[in-house]
């Protein structure tokens, strides 16, 4: 099996893709606290829940972008034939 | 002993955690496990009458105990006699209770027979000097029950009752939060006890059927009043720091494999002065439910027995929550045909949570007991305990009577005691 090498940059890119989900839960977060009325504590309190949303989303994310890549894969391989 | 010695400890302890001051107005008679180091060097001399399957049971629990000494055993059945002498080598062994009563000994004695003998043998033992721990109900007549409390007051003399739920923290947990008016006021009180069982054991000899099925036989025991209710009904009239005014019941027998003179089933409607009312119903042909005591206050259900509690609103899950759980019955729920139906009132089906915070386990037993070796070597009596146990017992005489005549039956004033709201107006 071949070494695969992560570079600096593919890390960056992937700590942005995480920032920017849980940026988002945050702010879906806020959304509902406003809509349902609910103490805005639940900004702090429901952090757990935020971070684990967090994780679903950037791993459904994850199965797309490796699924595309995979459909690129395929498309190069067809077309340079 | 060891084992014993820190779970007596760790019980005070956790009545002491539990609720501070308000624990002791809603259980004043927990006092005498107070102060236990006192009598640490002390020792209470007990004789047990009767030898049965709930005698041996208490004398495990007594062995356990360094301040008890069983001294003396009673039964006129040979046969218990040999099978508590194995535990008790030590005990001297008696057929007739009135000859175990002249040991001069003996402090104390544990009364263990069929609820017919409790009278005789109680007002007997108070006439010999001796502290008194008689298994419940008091007796199967109201008389009887009378007299025997009133020998307890005219002598002095301790008298516990064999209904362990007063010691058990659990109870003590859930009416301290009942009383503190926390939960709003009570509603209505539900009480179940129901088996699959023909309440027979085995019998050597065709001769000893009266004596080893007792439970069975009016002329022994009220059956399922005298043997479950009892335990039940006290509890709601400690909760409703009440005595109900009136009883309705109706009593049939049902199952034709269970043969006896008794009811097999049983309904009793109890209400109280405020209009609340205290239902208690018993089968022997059906399990399902089991033992339940339900106590419905207006913002929380107690159920002691399982000793848990429920909240009558539940806080809102968090917003992010209610926005997830919107959005996933958009895209997944089936389109409703019809209006709503009486499906969404089904009961509640949460955990709930629990009374003491943790499973609790025991059922008192221990606690009522090492309560009774410390009363029979301080000669003191817990408050309010024989009053309440004293009408444990009349609730369930009342509401047996109540079937037997089958018309409501109000609380006889000739049976009332000073305590709560009943005043002996007849003295």
């Amino acid at each position: 099996m071949k070494d695969t090498v992560i570079t600096r940059q593919q890390k960056i890119k992937e700590l942005i893709y995480l920032s920017i989900l849980f940026l988002l839960v945050c702010i879906l977060n806020l959304i509902s606290i406003v809509i349902y009325k609910t103490s805005f504590t639940e900004l702090f309190s429901e952090i757990p829940r935020v971070l684990l949303i967090t994780g679903i989303l950037y791993f459904i994310i994850l199965l797309i972008r490796i699924l595309i890549h995979g459909l690129k894969t395929v498309y190069r391989s067809l077309f340079k034939k | 002993m060891k084992t014993n010695t820190l779970g007596r400890r760790e019980f005070i302890k956790d009545l002491t955690l539990l609720a501070g001051t308000s624990l002791l107005a809603t259980a004043p008679w927990i006092e005498i496990l107070s102060d236990t180091g006192n009598t640490r060097n002390e020792k209470a001399r007990l004789g047990i009458i009767g030898c049965g399957s709930r005698g041996k049971y208490l004398i495990q629990h007594l062995l356990q105990n360094k301040k008890a000494e069983i001294v003396a055993i009673c039964d006129d059945l040979d046969l218990h006699l040999q099978e508590t002498g194995v535990l008790v080598p030590s005990a001297r062994a008696y057929s007739d209770y009135r000859a175990l009563l002249e040991d001069k000994t003996i402090d104390g004695v544990v009364i263990a027979t069929p609820p017919a003998h409790h009278a005789s043998m109680t007002i007997a033992s108070y006439e010999a000097g001796k502290h008194v721990f008689v298994e419940k109900a008091l007796s199967i007549h109201m008389e009887e029950a009378l007299a025997i409390y009133q020998a307890h007051k005219a002598g002095g003399k301790v008298l516990f009752v064999g209904q362990q739920r007063f010691f058990d923290p659990r109870y003590i947990q859930c009416m301290a939060m009942i009383h503190s008016g926390e939960f709003g006021s009570i509603q209505s009180i539900r009480m179940n006890w129901d088996r699959n069982t023909d309440w027979r054991r085995p019998v050597p000899e065709p001769g000893l059927e009266r004596k080893i099925n007792w439970r069975l036989y009016n002329e022994y025991s009220r059956g399922l009043m005298t043997e479950l209710a009892c335990h039940q009904l006290q509890v709601g009239m400690w909760a409703m720091k009440s005595i109900p005014c009136k009883v309705m019941g109706i009593g049939s027998r049902l199952s034709r494999k269970h043969e006896r003179e008794g009811y097999d089933n049983v309904s009793c409607l109890y209400s109280f002065e405020n209009g609340v009312k205290m239902t208690y119903e018993s089968t022997n042909s059906n399990k399902f439910y089991g033992l339940e005591e339900r106590i419905l206050c207006e913002r929380a259900t107690f159920e002691p027995e399982r000793g848990k509690y429920y909240a009558e609103e539940l806080p809102p899950a968090s917003g992010l929550m209610q926005m997830i759980s919107q959005a996933e019955n958009s895209l997944f729920d089936a389109i409703p045909l019809a209006g709503s139906s009486w499906i969404p009132e089904t009961g509640y089906a949460g955990q709930g949570k629990y009374i003491l915070g943790s499973k609790p386990d025991g059922d008192g037993t221990r606690q009522l007991l090492e309560a009774y070796v410390e009363s029979v070597i301080t000669g003191l009596q817990p408050a309010n305990f024989a009053e309440e146990a004293y009408y444990g017992t009349q609730l369930c005489l009342l509401g047996h009577r109540a079937m037997d005549e089958e018309r409501p039956l109000a609380f006889p004033e000739e049976f009332k005691i000073d305590y709560l709201n009943h005043k002996n107006v007849l003295l």
